[in-house]
């Protein structure tokens, strides 16, 4: 006879999206509302086609055009970045706030964005942790406690160093 | 920028839930370029009903869920959904559950994933709501469009019914295991 919910637990821990996997590109940002604006630019290009190779000339196109409005547009280029969440202090009860930040540098953008919406300032002092929660999204906490990610029952997320 | 205050809303919303939503597709799609496409329908339709979508984050993502569920649906019915579901639970039974990679946890995956599609549709996706997604029954009944009570009932009954299987298949396969060493078991005592 197995636990109770032996098999909810496991389900929980099969979770198959690893954070890896969920960067957002600039460019499919425009490349979305420019088809949802209905524009003729790259709204016809259908997202899996980029990966495919299906008409290459449309996607060529398209990228090269969407590209070139993000580099024109947007500060740092189209390049990938990753949603991390920066929260003031170390609960998921606390104040947080959406961001995108290059990998390698998911710290150093949290703590920027802290420098506004910290409510003391000895908080801007303290190491920051970077937790992964469950809906897959980075999670970056204030706290000098390496093990803060178990204590919010998330997991670690080592690659990120301190700068 | 000089954005208009839909785009400047639609962006905000995009840069928040782009990644749930993406996770949320890529659980139950084969292949990231479906999955992507689905996030884009998605984002199409927050556009479209940007004034109907609520203002506050997190409710904007239980609406982007919901939203999503439905993209899904409509993109891929009937038995190629089933098949397609048959797939993605198949690549799902071969990753390793956290660190712990051993055949017992393997073949437990594999019960697992056995006992999930067994599941109806509705209960499975409860199901997954609470344990991938991270979501209360409260928030289970935005997405779904039902009462906070229906979710919680909906959710306790799907996790029974998800236990009450995997116990099967568990009971099943030590039944096979046995058969399978009674023979060898006969065959060394001819031996001898």
């Amino acid at each position: 006879m197995s636990e109770p919910d032996e098999a909810y637990e496991l389900l929980r821990k099969l979770n198959p999206v690893q954070p890896d996997e969920l960067d957002v590109s600039e460019v499919a940002l425009h490349a979305t509302l420019a088809k949802a604006r209905g524009s003729r630019l790259p709204v016809f290009v259908r997202q899996s086609a980029l990966r495919t190779g299906f008409r290459v000339l449309a996607v060529a196109a398209a990228v090269g055009s969407a590209v070139a409005v993000v580099v024109l547009v947007l500060p740092g280029g189209g390049s990938s970045r990753i949603a991390v969440r920066c929260y003031t202090s170390a609960s998921l009860q606390a104040q947080s706030r959406a961001i995108h930040a290059r990998r390698g540098a998911i710290i150093s953008a949290c703590r920027a964005e802290l420098q506004t919406t910290a409510p003391s300032r000895s908080q801007l002092s303290v190491p920051l942790q970077v937790c992964v929660l469950r809906s897959g999204v980075l999670a970056v906490f204030p706290s000098p406690d390496n093990s803060v990610c178990a204590h919010l029952n998330l997991r670690a997320f080592p690659s990120e160093r301190q700068p | 920028m000089g954005l208009s205050g839909a785009e400047g809303r639609f962006r905000q919303l995009y840069v928040e839930h782009y990644p749930a939503l993406l996770a949320y597709a890529l659980r139950r799609s084969t292949d990231r370029g479906e999955a992507e496409d689905a996030v884009a329908d998605a984002f199409v339709v927050l556009w479209r009903r940007i004034d109907q979508a609520p203002t506050d984050g997190h409710e904007a993502l239980l609406w982007l869920y919901g939203v999503i569920r439905r993209v899904i649906a409509n993109r891929s019915r009937g038995r190629r959904r089933q098949r397609r579901v048959a797939q993605r639970f198949a690549e799902i039974a071969q990753l390793q559950p956290g660190a712990d990679d051993t055949a017992e946890a393997r073949l437990n995956a594999s019960r697992l994933v056995r006992a999930l599609q067994n599941l109806k549709e509705p209960e499975r996706e409860v199901l997954l709501l609470a344990a991938w997604e991270g979501l209360t029954a409260s928030q289970i009944a935005i997405v779904l469009g039902c009462s906070e009570n229906a979710a919680a009932i909906r959710l306790h009954r799907a996790r029974r019914r998800l236990t009450a299987i995997y116990e099967k298949e568990n009971a099943s396969d030590g039944h096979m295991r046995k058969q399978e060493a009674a023979p060898a078991a006969l065959g060394k005592r001819s031996i001898r």
